[in-house]
């Protein structure tokens, strides 16, 4: 990048499985309120364009952006909504910075999955005359890439419950985290199946939440904070549409946009130079196959990874110290929490599930079923 | 290639059940209009503008609502109306003639909104006459088109 922009502030609500005392909106308000507050910009005087994430079908409404208008400052003024996962809004706004035009602009995402019957909303998302049809949604097209994916690799349930283990007892670190309990393995393998193998437990419960973050130019961001966090590198990747034309054991987008995000940031080993990673995984097999993808180790060892406990809080490499999307984190918002979570680590502020002396952190989003689209960002104090 | 191309029109119909709740700021406007036939609004903790319908946020000053609440209405002045006549339109809202309203208490330039109007005559309609909600008095759900059933001349 030509210049160094900046992460100044961020924002988020609690994740829980439904805010019925709030419209989908009044949630954003609260994280912009809060963010505002905390960083003591004016919405009128230092934030010169808004970027939203979010959905449509998931809020109920067409144009489902122009009500977030109302409560973002954009009333008379710009906002544009990234219909994908919220880290391509933090892309997008990092763009605008990067433009020259703006020299802060501030990234939102809502969501409230409680509102509508999940599996049926993403099973709209698939080809209207040919997958929708065949009852694809995100759950069973990832029963048929964790299949392949395990099948391939030798990848067992066991390893893959250990993410959620993992995941449930990091999330007792974090107070935004929805599900937060220590849990066995066992019950994890015991719990429901859903669509073989993935069981309930392997699910990202269902999410209302909200997160909003505000990146800045470094000449605005040095104003603004003693703790600027910088991005230094990003990278994004589409793979296929259809699933069949993929090999969904081997994430190929993923290592696209991670090379492209490490290019940028001048890393070269990223297992060495990454202190931390705050990973989008929606099942529990996902965080393995997007170790592999991120060259955190090679192909077909991310249940190696975890069995090494590299990836465990205090391990070599913590991924997810937040608890990750499996402790509660609607999507469109999860990305953006996860630049938030690692943005927090980068300026030590992490709390109880701080890294310690963590300089450098991934943040990752995933669009798509199977993780057809990639971004990764990494960030640097 | 032969003359009638080989393509389909293959309809399907999508259903979604939402659940939209209201939150507190809607759910209390929805809970009085229900309960009590009260229309009512919450203002702006900084400029104090009548917020209406009642929001989390006044929009103009990025600023929380107040806790102030204020009963706006029911009379209200007509600003402008028109004539529906939209194939399909006019029977979702049951109305062919919808008017838009100024509601007593609200600022007219920020917090119209838009009723069905029910007239005998729709060459009486004017802009500026003065107007009132017919309730329904039965069986109220807590939902603005089926709780006020249109606006009509205040008689007189």
């Amino acid at each position: 990048m030509n210049q160094r922009v900046a992460i100044v502030g961020v924002a988020q609500t609690r994740y829980q499985s439904s805010r019925d005392d709030a419209r989908v909106f009044e949630l954003t308000f609260e994280v912009v309120e809060r963010l505002l507050d905390e960083t003591g910009l004016s919405i009128w005087k230092d934030i010169n364009a808004v970027v939203s994430s979010g959905d449509d079908y998931v809020d109920g409404k067409g144009i489902s952006n122009d009500q977030i208008t109302e409560v973002v400052g954009a009333q008379y003024r710009a906002e544009h909504k990234v219909a994908a996962d919220g880290a391509f809004a933090v892309r997008y706004a990092l763009l605008q910075v990067l433009s020259g035009h703006h020299d802060a602009v501030m990234v939102t995402a809502h969501c409230k999955e409680s509102m509508i019957d999940q599996n049926l909303i993403n099973n709209l998302a698939f080809d209207p005359l040919y997958q929708r049809y065949l009852g694809f949604d995100l759950v069973s097209a990832a029963a048929l890439q964790a299949q392949r994916y395990m099948h391939k690799y030798g990848i067992t349930p066991e390893q893959c419950a250990k993410v959620v283990v993992k995941s449930l007892k990091n999330a007792k670190n974090n107070p935004y985290a929805q599900v937060a309990q220590d849990i066995t393995i066992e019950e994890v393998l015991r719990s429901p199946l859903l669509a073989d193998p993935i069981r309930t437990l392997d699910c990202k419960p269902v999410s209302d939440g909200a997160c909003a973050l505000i990146l800045a130019s470094e000449q605005k961001a040095k104003r603004i904070t003693d703790k600027p966090v910088w991005i230094k590198g990003i990278g994004s990747c589409y793979d296929a549409f259809y699933l069949g034309d993929r090999d969904l054991a081997d994430c190929d987008s993923l290592v696209v946009a991670a090379q492209r995000a490490y290019k940028m940031a001048g890393i070269n080993n990223p297992r060495n130079e990454i202190d931390v990673a705050e990973i989008s995984g929606e099942f529990s097999y996902q965080e393995l196959l997007w170790y592999e993808g991120l060259g955190l180790c090679g192909r077909g060892e991310g249940g190696k990874l975890i069995d090494q406990g590299v990836t465990k809080m205090g391990g070599e490499l913590p991924v997810n110290p937040s608890g990750g999307l499996l402790s509660g984190c609607p999507h469109h918002v999860a990305g953006v929490a996860r630049v938030a979570e690692v943005a927090l680590q980068m300026r030590g502020e992490a709390g109880a599930r701080q890294v310690p002396g963590a300089k450098t952190g991934l943040a990752h989003g995933i669009t798509g079923p199977c993780g057809q689209l990639q971004c990764v960002i990494i960030l640097g104090s | 290639m032969t003359e009638k191309a080989e393509f389909m029109r293959l309809p399907a119909t999508v259903n979604l059940e939402y659940k939209y709740s209201t939150g507190r700021y809607l759910g209390r406007f929805y809970k009085e209009l229900r309960d009590n036939k009260r229309l009512v609004a919450n203002k702006c903790g900084k400029c104090g503008r009548v917020l209406f319908p009642p929001r989390i946020a006044c929009p103009d000053c990025m600023v929380r609502a107040s806790d102030e609440w204020v009963e706006v209405g029911p009379q209200a002045t007509l600003i402008f109306f028109y004539e529906l006549q939209i194939p399909g339109l006019a029977e979702r809202h049951a109305a062919n003639y919808l008017g838009v309203l100024a509601l007593d208490g609200t600022e007219a330039e920020l917090s119209c909104f838009e009723h069905r109007l029910m007239v005998d005559d729709p060459g009486k309609l004017r802009e500026g006459m003065r107007m009132e909600p017919v309730f329904n008095e039965e069986g109220r759900t807590g939902r603005i088109r089926d709780d006020i059933l249109g606006f009509k001349p205040i008689e007189g």
